[in-house]
């Protein structure tokens, strides 16, 4: 019995190592548009972030019966990140810097990672108008700010 | 294409910029993490299991039992017809 747990638990994390092999650098990306951390340095807080949402994918590894464990972990941080939005309030010079948390959110799961308006208000809990709204404001403030992405090299 | 549609793609182009560098150990650490959890609910489940059990022998020994029938009466009935 003890055994084939092992056995079980050891195939486990062969497959979940070769998702996340596969998986992590979108993830990664996806944590960090939503942290609103630079690409350039190592990003801690898009890391805990990932790495929460993973492990609670990897506890659920052998319930998931056919569901894509991308699609599950990156429901996991969505919701996790919609927990804890107050953390990320403060800009840490990312590229989404001047949106609210919220906003980062829902404009990265629309339009990042491609999920349909009424997927994404139901799995924030929102109506699909304050997604629509939300999404419609993310991506005005994106624009004005386009002109100036850099400060003008020395 | 529509206007929506080509704000739509600019800043989709804008959020597909470059990628971060995935730290080596991020698979092993979320499984250990991941471990940690299981085996966290794992011990919770036992807990639920036990108390559940423990409620279950508490309600049956109360109808076996029947602990709020008052206890019979242990005095000598008065004497008659002496």
């Amino acid at each position: 019995m003890r055994e084939r747990r092992l056995a079980q638990e050891r195939r486990h994390t062969r497959e979940f190592k070769a998702f996340v092999a596969g998986a992590a650098g979108r993830l990664l990306h996806t944590a960090t548009l939503l942290t609103g951390e630079p690409v350039s340095r190592p990003a801690p807080a898009a890391e805990e972030l990932l790495i929460c949402a993973l492990s609670r994918t990897y506890a659920v590894w052998d319930r998931l019966r056919g569901e894509d464990p991308y699609e599950r972990t990156r429901q996991e941080m969505a919701a996790h990140f919609a927990h804890t939005a107050w953390r990320h309030r403060r800009p840490r010079g990312g590229l989404l810097d001047r949106l609210s948390p919220q906003e980062r959110l829902v404009l990265v799961l629309r339009l990042y990672e491609g999920v349909a308006e009424e997927q994404t208000a139901a799995q924030l809990g929102l109506p699909a108008e304050r997604v629509h709204a939300l999404c419609l404001h993310a991506l005005a403030e994106m624009r004005s700010r386009r002109p100036t992405p850099k400060p003008a090299a020395p | 294409m529509s206007l929506p549609d080509r704000k739509e793609t600019e800043v989709r182009r804008m959020l597909a910029g470059p990628h971060p560098l995935v730290p080596p150990d991020l698979a092993g650490r979320a499984a250990a993490r991941g471990r940690r959890r299981k085996a966290h609910r794992r011990v919770l489940r036992r807990i639920g299991w036990l108390l559940a059990l423990l409620a279950l022998t508490a309600l049956a020994w109360a109808v076996i039992a029947q602990p709020w029938t008052p206890p019979p009466v242990r005095t000598t009935p008065p004497v008659e017809g002496w």
